[in-house]
Protein backbone atom coordinates (compact mmCIF):
# COMPACT_ATOMS: atom_id res chain seq x y z
CA UNK A 1 0.00 0.00 0.00
CA UNK A 2 1.10 3.25 -0.84
CA UNK A 3 0.39 6.41 1.22
CA UNK A 4 1.06 8.17 4.11
CA UNK A 5 1.72 6.18 7.23
CA UNK A 6 0.95 8.19 10.27
CA UNK A 7 2.02 6.16 13.00
CA UNK A 8 5.16 4.99 11.80
CA UNK A 9 7.33 2.41 13.95
CA UNK A 10 11.19 3.09 14.68
CA UNK A 11 13.63 1.57 16.63
CA UNK A 12 12.83 3.03 19.70
CA UNK A 13 12.47 0.89 22.71
CA UNK A 14 9.02 1.68 23.92
CA UNK A 15 8.34 -0.75 26.13
CA UNK A 16 11.55 -0.10 28.46
CA UNK A 17 10.41 3.29 28.36
CA UNK A 18 7.24 2.81 29.60
CA UNK A 19 7.73 0.22 32.49
CA UNK A 20 11.17 3.02 33.60
CA UNK A 21 8.26 5.25 33.31
CA UNK A 22 6.01 3.63 35.75
CA UNK A 23 8.82 1.81 37.61
CA UNK A 24 11.32 4.28 38.42
CA UNK A 25 9.45 7.29 39.98
CA UNK A 26 7.22 4.26 41.96
CA UNK A 27 10.54 2.38 43.26
CA UNK A 28 11.99 6.19 44.06
CA UNK A 29 9.60 7.40 46.07
CA UNK A 30 9.06 3.85 48.11
CA UNK A 31 12.82 3.78 49.03
CA UNK A 32 13.07 7.48 50.29
CA UNK A 33 9.80 7.40 52.08
CA UNK A 34 10.76 3.91 53.47
CA UNK A 35 14.25 5.17 54.47
CA UNK A 36 13.14 8.71 56.29
CA UNK A 37 10.15 6.17 58.31
CA UNK A 38 13.03 3.79 59.48
CA UNK A 39 14.87 6.92 60.35
CA UNK A 40 12.44 9.30 61.79
CA UNK A 41 10.87 5.90 63.49
CA UNK A 42 13.74 4.13 65.51
CA UNK A 43 15.67 5.96 68.52
CA UNK A 44 18.12 8.37 67.66
CA UNK A 45 19.99 10.64 69.59
CA UNK A 46 20.38 14.32 68.12
CA UNK A 47 24.50 15.86 68.40
CA UNK A 48 24.85 18.70 70.80
CA UNK A 49 21.81 17.37 72.40
CA UNK A 50 23.86 16.16 75.74
CA UNK A 51 23.06 16.65 79.13
CA UNK A 52 24.14 19.89 80.82
CA UNK A 53 26.04 19.67 84.17
CA UNK A 54 27.79 22.68 86.06
CA UNK A 55 31.33 22.61 85.28
CA UNK A 56 34.23 20.94 86.94
CA UNK A 57 36.27 22.95 84.34
CA UNK A 58 38.56 26.08 85.50
CA UNK A 59 37.89 27.34 81.92
CA UNK A 60 37.55 31.06 81.70
CA UNK A 61 37.62 31.07 85.77
CA UNK A 62 34.11 31.43 85.59
CA UNK A 63 32.77 28.62 87.49
CA UNK A 64 28.92 27.71 86.89
CA UNK A 65 26.48 28.16 84.72
CA UNK A 66 24.61 31.47 85.22
CA UNK A 67 21.22 31.36 84.29
CA UNK A 68 20.96 34.58 84.02
CA UNK A 69 22.82 34.47 80.60
CA UNK A 70 20.25 32.84 78.59
CA UNK A 71 20.18 34.13 75.21
CA UNK A 72 16.91 36.60 74.51
CA UNK A 73 13.35 34.94 73.84
CA UNK A 74 13.44 36.57 70.64
CA UNK A 75 17.04 35.84 69.31
CA UNK A 76 16.42 31.85 70.47
CA UNK A 77 13.24 31.60 68.81
CA UNK A 78 14.40 33.55 65.31
CA UNK A 79 17.32 30.97 65.13
CA UNK A 80 15.05 27.84 65.17
CA UNK A 81 12.72 29.22 63.05
CA UNK A 82 12.07 26.53 60.86
CA UNK A 83 12.10 24.57 63.78
CA UNK A 84 9.16 22.62 64.72
CA UNK A 85 7.88 21.23 68.04
CA UNK A 86 10.71 19.48 70.27
CA UNK A 87 10.65 15.81 69.83
CA UNK A 88 13.22 15.17 72.70
CA UNK A 89 12.16 13.44 75.50
CA UNK A 90 10.11 16.16 77.98
CA UNK A 91 10.53 18.97 75.20
CA UNK A 92 12.95 20.42 77.83
CA UNK A 93 10.52 21.16 80.39
CA UNK A 94 7.70 18.27 80.78
CA UNK A 95 7.64 15.08 80.96
CA UNK A 96 7.71 13.02 77.50
CA UNK A 97 5.40 10.81 76.76
CA UNK A 98 7.97 8.04 77.26
CA UNK A 99 9.19 8.75 80.44
CA UNK A 100 8.56 7.63 84.04
CA UNK A 101 6.03 9.48 85.60
CA UNK A 102 7.56 12.26 87.98
CA UNK A 103 10.76 11.71 85.88
CA UNK A 104 11.03 15.55 85.36
CA UNK A 105 11.08 16.42 88.49
CA UNK A 106 13.28 13.90 90.09
CA UNK A 107 15.79 16.13 90.92
CA UNK A 108 19.30 13.68 91.02
CA UNK A 109 20.05 13.14 87.82
CA UNK A 110 20.64 15.42 84.31
CA UNK A 111 19.68 12.25 81.93
CA UNK A 112 17.02 14.33 79.88
CA UNK A 113 19.51 16.86 78.21
CA UNK A 114 17.21 20.11 79.22
CA UNK A 115 18.85 23.22 79.28
CA UNK A 116 15.81 24.22 82.02
CA UNK A 117 15.85 20.77 83.59
CA UNK A 118 19.24 21.43 85.02
CA UNK A 119 18.82 24.69 85.44
CA UNK A 120 15.74 23.78 87.66
CA UNK A 121 18.49 21.78 89.66
CA UNK A 122 21.53 24.56 90.25
CA UNK A 123 18.96 26.72 91.08
CA UNK A 124 16.97 23.98 93.77
CA UNK A 125 20.05 22.91 95.09
CA UNK A 126 21.55 26.13 95.69
CA UNK A 127 24.70 24.72 94.18
CA UNK A 128 27.99 26.73 95.26
CA UNK A 129 29.01 28.61 92.17
CA UNK A 130 32.09 26.38 91.73
CA UNK A 131 30.41 22.92 92.47
CA UNK A 132 30.96 20.11 90.39
CA UNK A 133 28.29 17.74 89.66
CA UNK A 134 26.89 15.97 92.04
CA UNK A 135 28.70 12.19 92.88
CA UNK A 136 25.34 10.46 92.70
CA UNK A 137 24.77 11.56 89.18
CA UNK A 138 25.79 8.42 86.84
CA UNK A 139 26.73 11.14 84.25
CA UNK A 140 28.87 12.75 86.28
CA UNK A 141 32.70 12.96 85.32
CA UNK A 142 31.70 12.42 81.70
CA UNK A 143 32.14 15.42 79.03
CA UNK A 144 28.76 15.97 78.11
CA UNK A 145 29.46 17.20 74.71
CA UNK A 146 31.59 13.91 73.86
CA UNK A 147 30.66 12.12 70.46
CA UNK A 148 27.29 14.73 69.96
CA UNK A 149 29.00 15.98 66.73
CA UNK A 150 29.54 12.96 64.97
CA UNK A 151 26.33 10.95 63.18
CA UNK B 1 1.74 14.11 86.18
CA UNK B 2 4.59 14.70 88.04
CA UNK B 3 4.63 17.11 90.99
CA UNK B 4 6.36 20.16 89.11
CA UNK B 5 6.32 22.11 92.77
CA UNK B 6 9.80 20.44 93.57
CA UNK B 7 11.58 22.51 91.39
CA UNK B 8 11.58 26.38 91.58
CA UNK B 9 10.13 27.74 88.22
CA UNK B 10 11.78 29.70 85.63
CA UNK B 11 10.85 32.64 84.00
CA UNK B 12 8.77 32.50 80.91
CA UNK B 13 11.81 33.64 79.02
CA UNK B 14 14.07 31.46 80.16
CA UNK B 15 11.74 28.22 79.17
CA UNK B 16 11.04 29.66 75.86
CA UNK B 17 14.94 29.94 75.49
CA UNK B 18 15.56 26.37 76.45
CA UNK B 19 12.63 25.01 74.65
CA UNK B 20 13.40 27.24 71.34
CA UNK B 21 16.96 26.01 72.16
CA UNK B 22 16.07 22.36 72.00
CA UNK B 23 13.77 22.68 68.99
CA UNK B 24 16.72 23.79 67.36
CA UNK B 25 19.20 21.14 67.84
CA UNK B 26 16.11 18.77 66.63
CA UNK B 27 15.52 20.91 63.39
CA UNK B 28 18.98 20.33 62.41
CA UNK B 29 19.39 16.79 63.06
CA UNK B 30 15.55 16.27 60.66
CA UNK B 31 16.29 18.90 58.46
CA UNK B 32 19.36 17.41 57.13
CA UNK B 33 18.00 13.99 56.81
CA UNK B 34 14.71 15.62 54.65
CA UNK B 35 17.40 17.60 52.85
CA UNK B 36 18.73 14.49 51.66
CA UNK B 37 15.51 13.01 50.86
CA UNK B 38 14.84 15.94 48.96
CA UNK B 39 18.11 16.09 46.99
CA UNK B 40 17.28 12.63 46.45
CA UNK B 41 14.63 12.94 44.72
CA UNK B 42 15.80 16.12 42.51
CA UNK B 43 19.21 13.88 41.69
CA UNK B 44 16.22 10.97 41.08
CA UNK B 45 14.83 13.15 38.20
CA UNK B 46 18.09 13.09 36.44
CA UNK B 47 18.45 9.48 36.35
CA UNK B 48 15.31 8.98 35.12
CA UNK B 49 16.07 10.74 32.02
CA UNK B 50 19.19 9.24 32.00
CA UNK B 51 18.02 5.83 31.96
CA UNK B 52 14.69 6.51 30.25
CA UNK B 53 16.56 7.92 27.37
CA UNK B 54 19.01 5.19 26.97
CA UNK B 55 16.63 2.96 27.22
CA UNK B 56 14.28 4.11 24.48
CA UNK B 57 17.56 5.12 22.45
CA UNK B 58 15.16 6.98 19.84
CA UNK B 59 16.56 6.85 17.03
CA UNK B 60 20.17 5.78 18.31
CA UNK B 61 20.44 9.26 19.37
CA UNK B 62 20.73 8.61 22.98
CA UNK B 63 25.02 8.09 22.01
CA UNK B 64 25.44 8.17 18.73
CA UNK B 65 28.92 6.48 17.65
CA UNK B 66 30.49 9.18 16.70
CA UNK B 67 29.73 11.44 19.62
CA UNK B 68 32.32 12.72 21.88
CA UNK B 69 31.36 12.78 25.30
CA UNK B 70 32.71 14.90 28.21
CA UNK B 71 36.50 15.06 29.32
CA UNK B 72 36.57 11.61 31.59
CA UNK B 73 39.66 13.19 33.34
CA UNK B 74 38.22 15.99 34.10
CA UNK B 75 35.22 14.48 35.67
CA UNK B 76 36.98 12.13 37.40
CA UNK B 77 39.64 14.70 38.85
CA UNK B 78 36.22 16.54 40.23
CA UNK B 79 34.82 13.56 41.90
CA UNK B 80 37.73 12.66 43.32
CA UNK B 81 38.38 16.14 45.10
CA UNK B 82 34.40 15.49 46.24
CA UNK B 83 35.02 12.86 47.77
CA UNK B 84 38.30 13.11 49.02
CA UNK B 85 36.35 16.62 50.41
CA UNK B 86 34.29 14.56 52.36
CA UNK B 87 36.63 12.14 53.77
CA UNK B 88 39.05 15.12 54.84
CA UNK B 89 35.97 16.98 56.88
CA UNK B 90 34.85 13.67 58.24
CA UNK B 91 38.67 12.73 59.45
CA UNK B 92 38.45 16.24 60.94
CA UNK B 93 34.94 15.62 62.97
CA UNK B 94 36.40 12.59 64.48
CA UNK B 95 39.28 15.01 66.38
CA UNK B 96 37.12 17.94 66.89
CA UNK B 97 35.62 15.75 69.83
CA UNK B 98 38.75 15.44 71.30
CA UNK B 99 39.17 19.33 71.82
CA UNK B 100 41.06 19.49 68.74
CA UNK B 101 39.18 22.03 67.29
CA UNK B 102 42.08 23.62 65.62
CA UNK B 103 42.90 20.18 63.53
CA UNK B 104 39.09 20.18 62.38
CA UNK B 105 39.51 23.79 61.15
CA UNK B 106 42.73 23.24 59.66
CA UNK B 107 40.46 20.25 57.60
CA UNK B 108 37.03 21.96 57.24
CA UNK B 109 39.60 24.44 55.11
CA UNK B 110 41.27 21.61 53.51
CA UNK B 111 37.61 20.22 52.57
CA UNK B 112 36.43 23.62 51.69
CA UNK B 113 39.36 24.08 48.87
CA UNK B 114 38.39 21.13 47.42
CA UNK B 115 34.57 21.82 47.08
CA UNK B 116 35.18 24.85 45.18
CA UNK B 117 37.48 23.57 43.07
CA UNK B 118 35.42 20.69 42.43
CA UNK B 119 33.20 23.09 41.75
CA UNK B 120 35.47 25.41 39.38
CA UNK B 121 36.11 22.55 37.80
CA UNK B 122 33.13 21.54 37.26
CA UNK B 123 31.87 25.01 35.37
CA UNK B 124 34.54 24.67 33.35
CA UNK B 125 33.81 21.87 32.01
CA UNK B 126 30.65 22.76 31.46
CA UNK B 127 32.07 25.53 28.93
CA UNK B 128 34.37 23.29 27.30
CA UNK B 129 31.92 20.45 26.25
CA UNK B 130 32.95 18.82 22.91
CA UNK B 131 29.21 18.57 22.15
CA UNK B 132 25.96 20.62 22.10
CA UNK B 133 23.73 19.93 24.32
CA UNK B 134 20.76 19.13 21.94
CA UNK B 135 23.28 16.79 20.07
CA UNK B 136 22.20 13.68 21.42
CA UNK B 137 20.07 12.10 24.31
CA UNK B 138 23.04 11.98 26.57
CA UNK B 139 24.28 15.16 25.84
CA UNK B 140 20.57 16.90 26.86
CA UNK B 141 20.88 14.64 30.33
CA UNK B 142 24.65 15.91 31.21
CA UNK B 143 24.34 19.17 29.91
CA UNK B 144 21.17 19.36 32.60
CA UNK B 145 22.27 17.44 35.70
CA UNK B 146 26.14 18.96 36.06
CA UNK B 147 24.98 22.38 36.55
CA UNK B 148 22.51 21.74 39.60
CA UNK B 149 25.37 19.15 40.96
CA UNK B 150 27.53 22.44 40.95
CA UNK B 151 25.38 24.64 41.93
CA UNK B 152 24.48 22.18 44.91
CA UNK B 153 28.34 21.92 45.63
CA UNK B 154 28.95 25.59 46.05
CA UNK B 155 26.14 25.84 48.18
CA UNK B 156 27.16 23.44 50.49
CA UNK B 157 30.51 24.79 50.80
CA UNK B 158 29.29 28.21 51.21
CA UNK B 159 27.78 26.34 54.66
CA UNK B 160 31.02 24.76 55.23
CA UNK B 161 32.47 28.44 55.43
CA UNK B 162 29.91 29.40 57.70
CA UNK B 163 30.87 26.50 60.31
CA UNK B 164 33.91 27.10 60.10
CA UNK B 165 33.61 30.76 61.27
CA UNK B 166 31.02 29.34 63.87
CA UNK B 167 34.17 27.12 64.90
CA UNK B 168 36.44 29.97 65.67
CA UNK B 169 34.50 31.63 68.11
CA UNK B 170 34.38 28.64 69.88
CA UNK B 171 37.10 27.68 72.94
CA UNK B 172 38.24 24.29 72.20
CA UNK B 173 37.97 23.31 75.44
CA UNK B 174 33.77 23.95 75.30
CA UNK B 175 33.93 20.48 73.12
CA UNK B 176 34.62 18.60 76.31
CA UNK B 177 33.62 20.85 79.26
CA UNK B 178 30.64 22.24 80.19
CA UNK B 179 31.20 25.74 79.13
CA UNK B 180 30.40 28.12 82.38
CA UNK B 181 27.14 30.22 80.53
CA UNK B 182 23.76 29.05 78.80
CA UNK B 183 24.54 30.94 76.04
CA UNK B 184 27.87 29.34 75.71
CA UNK B 185 26.68 26.22 75.93
CA UNK B 186 23.91 26.71 73.23
CA UNK B 187 26.08 27.97 70.77
CA UNK B 188 28.30 25.17 71.19
CA UNK B 189 25.56 22.62 70.67
CA UNK B 190 24.15 24.64 67.84
CA UNK B 191 26.89 24.46 66.14
CA UNK B 192 27.69 20.47 66.72
CA UNK B 193 23.89 20.13 65.79
CA UNK B 194 24.68 21.98 62.47
CA UNK B 195 28.27 20.34 62.30
CA UNK B 196 26.50 16.95 62.30
CA UNK B 197 23.84 17.89 59.58
CA UNK B 198 26.48 18.98 57.40
CA UNK B 199 28.58 16.14 57.58
CA UNK B 200 25.98 13.67 56.72
CA UNK B 201 24.83 16.21 53.64
CA UNK B 202 28.34 16.45 52.57
CA UNK B 203 29.29 12.56 52.92
CA UNK B 204 25.74 12.21 50.93
CA UNK B 205 26.60 14.39 48.15
CA UNK B 206 29.98 12.29 47.81
CA UNK B 207 28.31 9.32 47.10
CA UNK B 208 26.31 11.62 44.41
CA UNK B 209 29.36 12.28 42.87
CA UNK B 210 30.84 8.93 42.71
CA UNK B 211 27.06 7.34 41.41
CA UNK B 212 27.19 10.07 38.73
CA UNK B 213 30.82 9.58 37.12
CA UNK B 214 29.77 6.06 37.15
CA UNK B 215 26.63 7.09 34.91
CA UNK B 216 28.28 9.82 32.75
CA UNK B 217 31.93 8.36 32.55
CA UNK B 218 31.07 4.79 32.66
CA UNK B 219 27.76 3.11 31.78
CA UNK B 220 27.00 5.47 29.05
Amino acid sequence: MHGLILASSTSDNSPHGYNLTFAFPMILFIVIAGALYLVYSRPHRVPGHGPLRISSSPQAGRGTLRPGSVPEPGAAQAAATAAGMSTAAGGGTTEGTQEAAGAHAAGGSTTSGSVSEDENQAAGAGTAPDQPAAPSDPAAGTPPNKDEASE
Amino acid sequence: MSDTSQAPSLTPEQEEAAFYHEAALNSAWTGSRLLIASLSFGFGAFIFAFFYLKSLNSHGLWYPPKFTGPQSGLGTTIMVLVVVSALVQWAGLTRIKAAQRNAWLGAAAVALVLGVVAACLQLYQLVDLPFWPGSSGFASVFVGTEPVFTVIILGTMVYLEILIMRGRSIPPISFVEQPPTFAEAFAVQRFQAALSGFTVVWNYLAVVAVVLWILFYLVH
